[in-house]
């Protein structure tokens, strides 16, 4: 025994030194703090102790923690049913129903319908035994028209773990289980290409409490935010909302959502076709409109929608024909120092330029010159693909002074498409000019070769030149993935 | 009846002995009763105590885990379930629920420390507990805040971090 016990010392000691050994080559590098060191298994039991929404933030802490939260069941814990011919839903359905109970954790659940024999049973059975496993991220897909033509989606009768749902292509029907109980963890509803109508939104909104993030794109939604009868209960925390080219809205009310952070709204831009809360705080708004606002009633119109203070915003994308909202507004002098034109706390500004002719250009520096960004930082400027041919362009000259101060944060620009132009070289070299703490301009072209365009003033491409010989431009074919703005499209066949 | 009472000592990394009945530990660790069992045969003959050597554990953690050994062995006796070895996880409607609270009320260096001696010591309850306690020190925080309580150092670049955000920013 005193034999065994000494052995253990010995081993103590050899451990011992080699975990000093481990210090001293580690000296250098960044102490390790106690949870991250503990090995990955232990921190994956850990995890299994979280929702999954707070398992996958784990994943931002650190290198060391990055994909850890994917392995944290033993189990495969996402699973997707793609059904591609007749038979497969009852064989898909007869495997699952199989399993053993307790049924295992998914953290994820995704279906696929490419056919058109998939009954409404069916799809509820898939539902059915998605939410017996738990489920917390549900995604539910049809890719043929033939298909969501028959079905209907139903929120499952009690799925407590939900706390994502995304829908593409599927019509959710209005009539709900009776009994249903209200989807307690239920933070994000994304909704695309699907038909809601507005009896099934406002249920939808009835059950879901504690929703936070509301994305609908290409959807048909029958006036859904249309309150007429004051019948619409919008959950209380909701703080995002993005709706992109949905049909079927005469107004989007957003006023009944006062923690409203977020915004985005693209589509049409008839009279004002959204109306945000006045107290709400953004932090970030994306605004891109099919068609200009061309006429003084409808910047004012517009102004009038937004929150009465912009100060807090962070994060700013607008098209380039919500542009001339700026100089619609200062025209009579009068309102240059309207509280939601301070933009005191923008970071990031993306500009997506539909056209980048004189006048746009124009618009831009009026915008410049009206909404005060003293700390913007990041610059990102979209313009147009260019279909027309270079000498297509136009030649007028820009008739507004660019604004002499007011960037002096900015650290980063990137120009997406650029071809040119003369509005286009003259936007460039205006920032090199009146950047002055700028590091990187990162340009992408189709043309890495300066093409020598009329009506460019010679002074701007000498600049530009002189930029580029000593590296602040940056000039490539391709996109730069590493540099991208706050607002960039993501590919949304899930929950993204 | 005289194999009920026997007991074993244990003796932490920094060379801290402590007494503990053997049917109380080996219901609740499986690595010392993988220990006992191997040293059973040699000493079955002879009335002297057995002190294992623990050599993962300091004295500081493994006092506390003896402590949370005992209470639930206790407990369980007096509801009379001596075999039924139950521990409970916090929130149940146990008496042990608040003990279980408590015992896992402390600074973050002891809660590892528990989690590591736990895993070694294989008492599965008790390492289902540490691993909840330190969970819940993760949940619903931002992320700053779970770096600022464990201490961990952002290693990520901007262009990284908006990745990490990318994948999932729902969750975000």
């Amino acid at each position: 025994m005193a034999i065994d016990s000494g052995g253990g010392g010995a081993k103590r000691q050899r451990v011992d030194e080699q975990g000093d050994r481990c210090e001293m080559v580690g000296s250098d590098a960044v102490p390790m703090d106690r949870i991250s060191a503990l090995p990955d298994e232990l921190r994956q039991r850990i995890l299994t102790h979280l929702p999954l929404k707070d398992a996958i933030r784990t994943g931002a802490l650190a290198h060391g923690w990055r994909d850890l939260w994917k392995g944290r069941w033993a189990h495969r814990a996402s699973l997707e049913v793609h059904l591609r011919s007749r038979d497969d839903p009852r064989r898909e359905l007869d495997a699952l129903e199989h399993e053993p109970r307790p049924r295992r954790r998914l953290d994820r659940f995704s279906l696929i319908v490419d056919i058109c024999k998939l009954k409404s049973s069916e799809l509820r059975r898939f539902l059915d035994y998605a939410s017996e496993c738990g489920v917390e991220d549900l995604h539910v897909e049809t890719r043929k028209i033939t298909a969501a033509d028959k079905l209907s989606f139903h929120l499952p009768l009690s799925s407590p773990s939900l706390a994502c749902l995304s829908l593409r292509r599927i019509s959710v029907s209005s009539m709900y289980y009776k009994g249903a109980r209200s989807f307690q963890a239920l933070q994000v509803i994304r909704l695309h290409s699907v038909n809601i109508t507005q009896a099934a939104f406002r249920k939808m909104m009835e059950l879901c409490p504690s929703l936070l993030t509301l994305d609908l794109r290409d959807c048909d939604c029958d006036d859904c935010f249309w309150n007429y009868d004051r019948c619409l209960v919008m959950p209380q925390n909701l703080r995002s909302v993005s709706v992109t080219e949905c049909d079927g809205f005469t107004l989007l009310n957003m006023v009944p959502l006062p923690n409203l952070r977020s915004f985005h709204y693209s589509g049409h831009f008839v009279e004002a076709p959204f109306n945000l809360p006045g107290d709400a705080v953004l932090a970030d708004l994306y605004i891109l409109f099919a068609d200009s606002v061309s006429i003084k009633y409808d910047a004012k119109r517009l102004n009038s929608s937004l929150p009465k203070d912009l100060s807090g915003l962070n994060v700013l994308t607008i098209c380039s024909n919500v542009l001339p909202v700026a100089s619609f507004l200062t025209d009579d002098g009068k309102s240059a120092h309207l509280p939601n034109l301070n933009l005191n706390s923008l970071r990031e500004l993306q500009l997506l330029m539909l056209k980048m002719d004189a006048v746009n250009l124009a618009d831009l520096y009026v915008f410049l010159k009206t909404c005060q960004c003293p700390n913007l930082e990041r610059l990102f400027v979209q313009l147009p693909k260019s279909s027309y041919g270079p000498m297509e362009c136009s030649t007028d000259e820009v008739r507004e002074e660019p604004p002499e101060n007011g960037l002096d944060n900015l650290v980063i620009v990137k120009v997406m498409n650029f071809n040119w132009h003369r509005t286009e070289v003259e936007l460039v070299s205006f920032l090199l000019r009146k950047a002055s703490s700028l590091r990187k301009l990162l340009i992408v072209s189709p043309n890495i070769a300066p093409l020598d365009l009329p009506g460019v003033q010679e002074a701007d491409l000498v600049l530009f030149k002189e930029a580029l010989t000593n590296g602040k431009i940056i000039l490539s074919e391709s996109d730069d993935a590493a540099t991208q703005p706050y607002h960039f499209e993501v590919p949304s066949s899930s929950c993204q | 009846m005289a194999s009920e009472k026997k007991v074993v000592f244990l003796r932490s990394s920094d060379g801290e002995a402590f007494e503990v009945s053997e049917e109380v530990i080996s219901a609740a660790s499986v690595t010392i009763k993988g220990m006992i069992d191997e040293e059973s045969p040699s000493r079955a003959d002879t009335a002297a105590t057995t002190t294992l050597a623990i050599p993962n554990v300091t004295a500081a953690t493994l006092s506390r885990v003896l402590h949370y050994v005992n209470k639930h062995f206790d407990a369980a006796a007096v509801v009379g379930r001596p075999d039924d070895y139950i521990f409970c996880a916090p929130g149940d409607e146990h008496p042990l629920a608040r003990f279980d609270d408590d015992f896992v009320d402390v600074d973050n260096d002891t809660l590892i420390d528990l989690v590591h001696a736990a895993e070694y010591l294989h008492i599965k309850k008790l390492f289902d507990l540490t691993c909840k306690a330190v969970a819940d020190k993760l949940k619903g925080r931002t992320i700053d805040q779970i770096r600022e309580t464990f201490g961990i150092v952002n290693d990520y670049t901007v262009e990284e971090e908006v990745e990490v955000y990318r994948e999932n920013s729902w969750a975000f």
